[in-house]
């Protein structure tokens, strides 16, 4: 029926996809208020990208131009090479899920998932037999003859994104499909969604404020803040090689701190000097720097020999104020002697439950190829 | 691609698909159709006031002449007096009697809750013809009255209390349905006293309720026309003193100068309710606990009896109507007959109730389609948003203009040398649209909120999955909100069956409605026939009101199974 079904059987191949969405400068603003500035990117067919920042970063507005619920008020959008600024949504060829779900209340689940289909005046057989590989493909099997209102959230939410797929879309735009379901549901249908994307070989946009989302489902993220794009690039990219401290921040847990530059290889933060990659800036510059706490070394104290200020392999004194329990790794938070706060994360392996408690001496040990610095 | 090209569509809504532009096509229709229907008329109306007879204009020379004159200055004072009083009275009443259907273990709470909506069967003009024969010359407790009279204040003021009576409790029981159980637990926690619970918990629940129905309850008494005219005697209030100079007195500028000064209280009340309305944000939570009630016998025992005093006065009053419309002659040969029930008299006879009848069914459909179309313009589109606020605007208005001063303009609208719409005068059309307009309001909110509950990206996903707009609307907006057509349906057709302002003005002998006929055998003197009339009304409005139930339960069981 659909040339998405057809592909389930297909072989993935991971050859160098041609462009296939393209957005150039798009500007969208509401009266004075510019809530999208300057937007441009490309997207690969095939790719799963994520639209992700806090709430008010645009990122929904954005998805909307892309579906035609929104007009930008500049700016290009072209799909496969041709242009779509103007064109209405029933003519984008685009898939839709909503955080709300926004099923039909009155029609059972069957009859949700082939509407579409019958509006394009498939034979009945036809759009039975599609419902019936989607609802097999989303696991809503025995659910057919029941109502929205019967099912749970994730079930809901499956039917939603069936009913997007029974037209085969060039392109799915889900809007923080996950929100409203509680973690376990959100995990699961996560990690379905990623499946079944990648089996059918569907170009998705999804939009969401939740990082972790972005990183596990997305082929490429595009970070938004306050109407721009802060960084594109693979959730590797984001995380290890933020471009910016607003990246930094909203990506994982991270330590920032102020300090200056000292030497082409050295930086110092309140009295500490640390060494770090050469960074080719002058000295005297302000400078932010940042730190992830899994690559912070942390070992006990010998009481003979007191660790004060040490540069020699960035290591620091430093007194534990909090241990947080986290499951798979434990977080300590640690003052170090120049009164600088800093978030170290040890797997539960290197644990020592007795030792590492509250108020302990230990040295903390900073790498200097995992300090980033940013202007 | 070419980039002048989107400079000019900048800040432009949304591309618009083939039913974009048909429903911007039907958002324009109406908001002619309401220009035509509110607008225009009541500006006519407006211009009128400001001419003389000879049709030169006077500015505002008859509004001092008309404040000048004391006898029709005081009118407006009666008016203010009777439509306060009224509210002063029935808000007490429908209070304790929400208040005993929602905050105690009264037992029958099923039973007095209908009790207190059959007024809403009975036209108002049939209670004051009942208090007439408790209370009048020749009534059945004439000495109670202790030698006042029923006819003027006091007939009109009891007969208005019955009348408001389900309108205010209505408003109250919405208010107080929803109460928080969490609140009087802590209220209890904290050794608050009753009085203290009392003015801390339930009243500033519902003290917006109160002040909606008191803002209600005024001006549907300070504009009704029917109660006044039959049981006013000599007591003149604004609206009947339009009715003289505009029927008795051919004098359409004085009544178009009472009119402007029946309007702008009305308006102004309107606004207050709006205001009101728009603070009143529900309370309820979804963590919000339902209220049970203590055990508390005196308390229910004191609240059934009253409950069972005020059901008692509705059925007697009912009870009162329907002897009256049997009676022979009244009070001399009180043997029973169904000769009233002839109407032998010039004008009048079965074919008003066959108009009323008519009339209902085609302001009911008409009205409950058109507005829910307009609601759902108003509502749910993405373009356009600078008309559909002005139409939404306009769609409340009617409800600030009482259905007399409306009717009026009407009359002077149409009758306009070189009008082209004056081919409706004394035609059915004119009644069912000055209905449609007069009533538009409640329809059209209750559309909205049906169309609210509808999840706002329905349309969205529709135009995703390349539905046309009338597929959609039919296959999921229409039997979503069904219900509430069926709500718009029935209020429609028993306001449009007991309706007489807006249409007293615009009938002919051929359009006479059964609401008018009961006036005018009224004024003959022969009450047992007007009663009678006013019986058939009333008859027809508890048969269409059962129909609707057993429909309804049958629409809500057929759907039960996706609410």
């Amino acid at each position: 029926m659909s040339a998405h079904l057809a592909l389930l059987d297909a072989v993935e191949t991971t050859k160098v996809a041609p462009t296939y969405l393209e957005v150039r400068n798009l500007t969208k603003a509401y009266g004075a208020t510019l809530v999208l500035k300057d937007i441009s990117f490309s997207i690969s067919e095939g790719e799963f990208v994520c639209f992700l920042g806090p709430s008010g970063c645009g990122k929904t507005t954005l998805l909307m131009c892309l579906a035609g619920l929104e007009h930008p008020s500049s700016g290009d959008m072209i799909k496969e090479g041709e242009g779509m600024n103007d064109l209405p949504p029933s003519r984008r060829d685009v898939g839709i899920v909503f955080q709300s779900y926004a099923l039909f209340p009155n029609l059972n689940i069957a009859s949700n998932i082939g509407f579409g289909l019958k509006n394009q005046n498939r034979p009945k057989s036809e759009i039975q037999s599609a419902v019936n590989q989607l609802v097999t493909l989303l696991s809503l099997t025995g659910h057919e003859n029941k109502f929205p209102n019967q099912l749970s959230g994730g079930q809901q939410q499956r039917v939603a994104l069936a009913r997007a797929l029974a037209v085969s879309p060039s392109l799915l735009l889900l809007d923080e499909p996950l929100s409203a379901l509680d973690a376990q549901v959100r995990a699961r249908l996560r990690s379905e969604i990623r499946d079944l994307q990648k089996r059918l070989g569907i170009t998705t946009i999804m939009v969401t404020h939740d990082q972790e989302e972005a990183q596990i489902l997305s082929d490429k993220i595009i970070l938004m803040n306050e109407g721009k794009i802060e960084q594109i690039g693979t959730p590797w990219e984001i995380y290890n090689q933020p471009r910016t401290p607003f990246v930094a921040d909203f990506i994982g847990v991270s330590n920032l701190c102020s300090g200056l530059t000292t030497e082409p290889d050295h930086i110092e933060i309140n009295g500490l000097d640390l060494k770090c990659s050469a960074h080719g800036l002058a000295a005297k510059q302000v400078i932010k720097a940042l730190i992830r706490p899994e690559d912070i070394n942390l070992t006990l104290q010998e009481p003979e020999r007191p660790v004060n200020i040490s540069t020699a392999q960035n290591i620091c004194g430093a007194t534990i104020t909090k241990v947080e329990f986290l499951g798979a790794i434990i977080r300590i938070e640690v003052m170090l002697t120049n009164q600088i706060r800093l978030k170290v994360d040890i797997s539960k392996r290197a644990f020592k439950p007795d030792q590492l408690v509250t108020g302990k001496k230990v040295a903390v040990a900073i790498p200097a190829e995992n300090i980033q610095l940013f202007t | 691609m070419n980039r002048l090209h989107f400079e000019t569509t900048a800040l432009t809504a949304p591309p618009k698909e083939n039913s974009d532009r048909l429903l911007s096509l039907l958002l324009i229709v109406y908001g002619v159709a309401a220009l035509l229907t509110i607008v225009l008329p009541v500006g006519v109306l407006i211009h009128r006031s400001l001419h003389n007879t000879n049709g030169i204009f006077v500015g505002l020379a008859n509004y001092s002449n008309y404040f000048s004159t004391k006898t029709l200055f005081s009118s407006f004072f009666n008016s203010v007096f009777v439509a306060g009083m009224t509210s002063l009275i029935v808000i007490p009443l429908a209070f304790l009697y929400a208040y005993g259907l929602t905050r105690t273990r009264m037992r029958y709470k099923g039973f007095f809750r209908s009790m207190a909506f059959i007024p809403l069967l009975i036209p108002g003009i049939l209670k004051a013809i009942a208090l007439i024969y408790l209370f009048g010359n020749q009534g059945l407790f004439k000495e109670y009255l202790l030698g006042h009279s029923i006819y003027g204040p006091l007939g009109m003021i009891t007969a208005s209390v019955v009348w408001t009576f389900p309108h205010a409790a209505l408003i109250l029981l919405t208010a107080m349905l929803h109460a928080d159980q969490r609140l009087y637990h802590a209220a209890e926690i904290l050794f608050a006293s009753k009085t203290r619970t009392f003015l801390t918990v339930t009243w500033p629940t519902c003290r917006y309720g109160v002040i909606t129905t008191f803002l209600v309850v005024f001006i549907s008494v300070f504009t009704d026309f029917g109660i006044a005219k039959v049981i006013g005697g000599d007591f003149n209030i604004l609206a009947t003193d339009i009715y003289k100079e505009v029927v008795g007195l051919q004098n359409f500028e004085m009544g178009a100068v009472i009119s402007v000064v029946l309007m702008i209280p009305a308006i102004i009340v309107f606004g207050l309710e709006r205001m009101v309305a728009s603070r009143q944000t529900s309370q309820l939570s979804a963590r919000s606990a339902p209220y049970q009630a203590k055990s508390s016998p005196g308390r229910d025992l004191f609240y059934f009896i009253f409950c069972a005093l005020i059901s008692l006065c509705i059925l007697g009053i009912l009870a009162m109507a329907q002897y009256a419309a049997l009676i022979k002659f009244w009070p001399y040969n009180l043997s029973l007959t169904l000769q009233n029930y002839i109407f032998q008299i010039e004008g009048v006879g079965w074919s008003n109730f066959t108009n009323s009848l008519l009339l209902s069914i085609l302001v009911a459909s008409f009205g409950a389609g058109i507005s829910f179309l307009g609601a759902y313009l108003v509502e749910k589109p993405r373009h356009d948003s600078t008309l559909r606020k002005a139409l939404q605007m306009l769609m409340l208005l009617p409800m600030a203009i009482p259905g007399l001063v409306l009717g009026l303009a009407y009359l002077i609208f149409i009758n306009q040398p070189g009008n082209p719409f004056g081919f409706l005068y004394g035609g059915m059309s004119i009644l069912v649209i000055s209905t449609v307009t007069h009533l538009y309001s409640v329809p059209h909110l209750t559309s909205l909120t049906a169309l609210k509950g509808l999840d706002k990206e329905i349309e969205s996903v529709g135009k995703s999955l390349k539905t046309s707009f009338w597929r959609l609307f039919s296959s999921v907006t229409i039997p979503v909100c069904l219900p509430a057509l069926f709500d718009i349906w029935i209020y429609l057709f028993l306001r449009s069956m007991t309706t007489l302002s807006a249409v007293i003005f615009l009938y002919t002998s051929e359009t006479m409605l059964a609401s008018i006929a009961v006036i005018h055998i009224d004024e003959t003197g022969r009450v047992a026939s007007a009663a009678a009339m006013a019986m058939l009304i009333v008859y027809t409005c508890i048969a269409v009101r059962l129909v609707h139930y057993v429909v309804t339960t049958k629409v809500v069981n057929h759907s039960a199974n996706w609410r």
